[in-house]
């Protein structure tokens, strides 16, 4: 993945250690929350994709019809019940990971926050904190 | 994340992070760290610091790869898990299982597999064992922690690296800064001679 690049141009000011652990926590959260942000996304899209199959699910008529349901590399046939029963299980369990990483993304962004503040009233316009939008 | 570490484990938390990645020095005071040999010119300082972050980059190359590696074990294992949890429940009853497995890329075979108590795992080299259910759930399970650990070690090693190379980063941009303030003052000094 990206590392998160912030420009400094340090000028007059002096950087002291305890500027530079500053900045390296700056650097170090971001490129957690990036990572972060991207598994929040590829979650998100797998629980459409089951919510999909759950769709479809109810739209068939033949109510006999075993469904083979996908565990790793194997299909195993269950009953529409049961492989409704397992999309639920699923998308509960997908979401309680996706909220816990929200909230690991809330907390990370208090902390970028604060760390700004503290940055920018000791270096003002010598340095970069916004992260590359590209 | 546990904040803490007590006095005894913070040397040997930072001794392990040692092994591999060398901690970059951090630049106290530009003027005395350009008085030091090897710093002649701020051309020479900054072709140093180039090369220790280009080392750092690539460093974090490799581990990232590692990273990535460790990311998609994980899942595997728990799918593997998740299947045995499968047979568990069917141990007890009486019906076979009708499943679909992979025969080649893009082909699947039917199968009907009867109630069992024993699996075979695949352990890698081309060898594989055959174990009573419970048996493999174990291993799974020990083969799982040990992959976690191993990812949570990975990324302490990745933050700490950022760190270093993050430090690179602003020392180069200091002694760059350095290097145009002390240019300007030179011309300034000029231009002062010659009126």
């Amino acid at each position: 993945g990206e590392a998160a690049t912030c420009i400094c141009r340090v000028e007059d000011v002096n950087v002291t250690f305890e500027d530079q652990q500053k900045i390296n926590k700056f650097a170090r959260n971001t490129s957690r929350m990036t990572e972060l942000k991207s598994e929040i996304d590829s979650k998100k899209k797998s629980l459409q994709d089951l919510q999909d199959a759950s769709d479809d699910l109810m739209m068939l008529e033949d109510d006999a019809l075993l469904i083979p349901y996908q565990i790793g590399d194997v299909f195993i046939s269950h009953t529409q019940e049961e492989t409704q029963e397992m999309l639920e299980a699923a998308k509960e369990a997908l979401e309680q990971e996706v909220r816990g990483l929200e909230d690991q993304v809330s907390a990370i962004q208090q902390v970028l926050g604060d760390l700004k503040v503290q940055l920018y009233a000791k270096f003002g316009n010598n340095i970069n904190l916004e992260a590359d939008e590209s | 994340m546990a904040a803490t570490i007590d006095n005894s484990n913070a040397a040997q938390a930072t001794k392990r992070k040692h092994l591999g990645i060398p901690e970059a020095a951090f630049v106290e005071d530009v003027d005395s760290f350009m008085k030091q040999p090897g710093n002649e010119t701020a051309d020479s300082a900054l072709r140093k610091l180039d090369e220790q972050y280009q080392k750092y980059k690539y460093m974090e190359l490799n581990l990232s790869q590692k990273k990535l590696r460790l990311k998609n074990q994980i899942p595997q294992i728990t799918q593997t898990l998740e299947i045995l949890r499968h047979m568990q429940k069917k141990k007890e009853t009486t019906e076979p299982m009708e499943t679909h497995f992979l025969l080649a890329d893009n082909v699947y075979c039917k199968a009907s597999v009867p109630p069992t108590d024993k699996v075979c795992l695949w352990l890698g080299a081309n060898v594989m064992l055959e174990y009573d259910i419970d048996e493999a759930q174990a291993l799974l399970e020990k083969n799982l922690s040990t992959a976690s650990r191993n990812l949570e070690t990975l990324v302490d090693d990745l933050d700490f690296l950022r760190d270093q190379f993050t430090t690179v980063e602003v020392n180069m941009a200091r002694v760059y800064n350095w290097d145009v303030k002390r240019r300007s003052k030179e011309v300034l000094l000029k231009s002062a001679d010659k009126s």
